[in-house]
């Protein structure tokens, strides 16, 4: 799997949300996406899950731009996706929300061999008692296990996190990070983007850094924490520690 | 409580079947008054319980109903009128032109929110009633159609079972489009077009099919009331008879195709009842859907069956398991509050 961002460019009336961003991510790379607030992070992932049109570059998965593709034809194309407030299906079962993701991606597979791999994915997700409950009815944090739940039945080769721990209790938080670890050992190729700074420099191989639209550091966790742009992005320039 | 049971979308078999002998059974017991009644309710069943699949399963609000009703009983009476097209072929051709206007119209406006096709089909009706109003050397405008009776019966019996055959057709149908995937991605797409297709579904796609099925259903039902009133008028597609059947439809319970369908025939039968208050009845009829607005959202006869299917153990490990969500998530704030967590922000849209 290969994604390559060319000079992305997203505007929102006179603001420019992605100033010709440009970054790659081969292989089951797990790129951390952080920045300040408003500095385009989720702007990026709903972009290249096809919510928003670019005015500009392309974003090319294996070769073919998806960057005028519709968020289905996104998911077809084997890139899952969570929210950052998550998005479940409310007034719909656990199970029914689960069906939805692989009715739409491989009809041709049978409800019942979906209802297989849903339980399947419960298993996985320790969620198995919950199946016949509505979303509705699930704290925040089994929400955030169900998208990811969702993401995983189809199993795209590139997955897209929003603020996986937002608003999570600790322990779901430590559960929903084993989870990500264990899906990226088993091939799977990520771009989490979390204010979460523990975990993501915890769990990313690489971090990319938004400011304002624009990139402003790309490379491995350990440089990024001591760069010094990153630095005064965060904090400003009085400051001199800007992440733990 | 905001949640229609898995046993309402799919009603137990005793109570539909009970219902099915009722109603094969009905004209045996009514005069011929009253079962004009009750096939005027069977039609209006017919349009609330298509218009509850498409707001209350599938999200669109349309108003457009009425309207595409109306095509079919014009196009079937103009029809077997000037073309000598029999009743039967009247009937397919009103069908398919409802639904072509319904492609028409969703092509049009389902790609956009859903404020816009409210709008959008509040005009249409209105440009179409002025459109027949005005064409009358062909329609004949306000004096009305005369159409080629379904029937030369002077029971009535026979237009019963007809309507009564449809209203069965059309909820069958509906039911089994519900319990298809086509149903699973209706309600994914009412409660998150966005998060619905980023999970792969074709939402405008879904969107049109639906609206179109139903907009045939409207027609199909109003080339069989065309045949039996056998004289139809722009009257039939005014915006207060659409604010009937959207009312008949929330009175029974807009997420339920067979609640939606005995509200209607409820609200229909009891119009007739209390026509004696004259003006007051309508009084009486607003009252009863601002009660069910404020009350009772998903329906009148959805609460009634909540009450009468819900109270048992299940329902309270239900009522249960949300109280649990909730907990959960209030331990959660709790214990993040008191988390030592450095630089940790959360919740801000980037």
């Amino acid at each position: 799997m290969e994604l390559q961002i060319r000079d992305l460019t997203k505007r929102f009336g006179g603001i420019v949300a992605l100033n010709k961003i440009s970054f790659t991510l081969s292989g089951n790379e797990l790129v951390g996406l952080i920045g300040p607030n408003g500095s385009g992070k989720t702007t990026l992932v709903n972009t290249i899950g096809g919510i928003h049109d670019p005015e500009g570059g392309q974003i090319l998965l294996n070769g073919t731009n998806i960057a005028q593709m519709r968020p289905h034809q996104v998911a077809q194309r084997g890139i899952g996706r969570t929210f950052q407030v998550t998005r479940a299906f409310r007034r719909m079962t656990v199970l029914e929300n689960l069906l939805v993701p692989g009715m739409a991606l491989a009809p041709e597979r049978g409800r019942r061999a979906w209802e297989v791999r849903a339980r399947e994915v419960l298993d996985f997700l320790t969620m198995s008692h919950l199946r016949d409950d509505y979303a509705r009815s699930l704290s925040g944090g089994q929400q955030k296990l169900l998208e990811l739940g969702q993401v995983m039945m189809t199993d795209p080769d590139l997955i897209l996190l929003d603020e996986p721990f937002a608003g999570v209790h600790p322990r779901l938080m430590e559960t929903i990070f084993d989870y990500i670890k264990t899906l990226h050992q088993d091939g799977k190729a990520f771009i989490i983007v979390s204010h979460d700074m523990d975990s993501i420099f915890t769990l990313s191989e690489r971090l990319v850094v938004l400011s304002y639209g624009d990139i402003i550091a790309d490379g491995d966790p350990e440089v990024v924490k001591h760069d010094d742009v990153v630095i005064e992005a965060y904090l400003g320039e009085e400051e001199e520690e800007p992440v733990a | 409580m905001n949640q229609i049971t898995d046993s309402l979308r799919r009603p137990p078999v005793l109570i539909t079947l009970a219902a099915a002998v009722i109603a094969l059974i009905l004209p045996l017991f009514l005069q011929t008054y009253w079962l004009h009644v009750i096939i005027i309710a069977y039609f209006y069943a017919i349009l609330a319980s298509s218009w509850a699949l498409l707001a209350g399963y599938g999200g669109q609000f349309s108003f457009g109903h009425m309207a595409f009703m109306a095509i079919g009983a014009y196009t079937s009476g103009l029809l077997t009128l000037h073309l000598d097209i029999p009743i039967v072929g009247g009937i397919i051709l009103g069908t398919l032109a409802a639904g072509v206007a319904g492609l028409a119209i969703g092509a049009l406006t389902l790609r956009f929110k859903a404020a816009y096709l409210a709008l959008f089909t509040i005009a249409f009706s209105e440009i179409l009633r002025t459109l027949i109003r005005a064409e009358a050397q062909i329609t004949r405008g306000d004096r009305g159609l005369r159409v080629e009776p379904l029937f030369n019966s002077l029971t009535r019996i026979p237009e019963y079972y007809v309507m009564l055959a449809v209203l069965f057709a059309s909820l069958i149908f509906m039911y089994w489009l519900v319990q298809s995937r086509v149903g699973l991605f209706l309600r994914a797409v009412r409660e998150d077009e966005e998060a619905a297709a980023a999970r792969g579904v074709d939402v405008v796609r879904y969107k049109i099919l639906t609206f179109v099925l139903t907009s045939m259903i409207a027609g199909l039902a109003g080339t069989i009331f065309a045949h039996y009133i056998t004289i139809i008028t722009p009257n039939i597609m005014v915006i207060p008879q659409m604010g009937l059947v959207i009312a008949m439809a929330i009175i029974g319970g807009v997420e339920s195709l067979v609640a939606a369908a005995i509200g209607a025939v409820i609200v229909q039968i009891a119009l007739e009842l209390l026509r004696e208050f004259g003006a007051w009845r309508l009084v009486i009829f607003g009252a009863l859907l601002v009660l069910t607005l404020r009350f009772a959202r998903d329906g009148l006869l959805i609460m009634i069956f909540q009450r009468l299917f819900r109270t048992g153990p299940r329902a309270e490990l239900r009522q249960s398991a949300e109280e649990e969500g909730i907990r959960a998530d209030q331990e959660g704030e709790d214990e993040l509050t008191e988390m030592e967590a450095p630089l940790t922000s959360t919740g801000q849209e980037s």
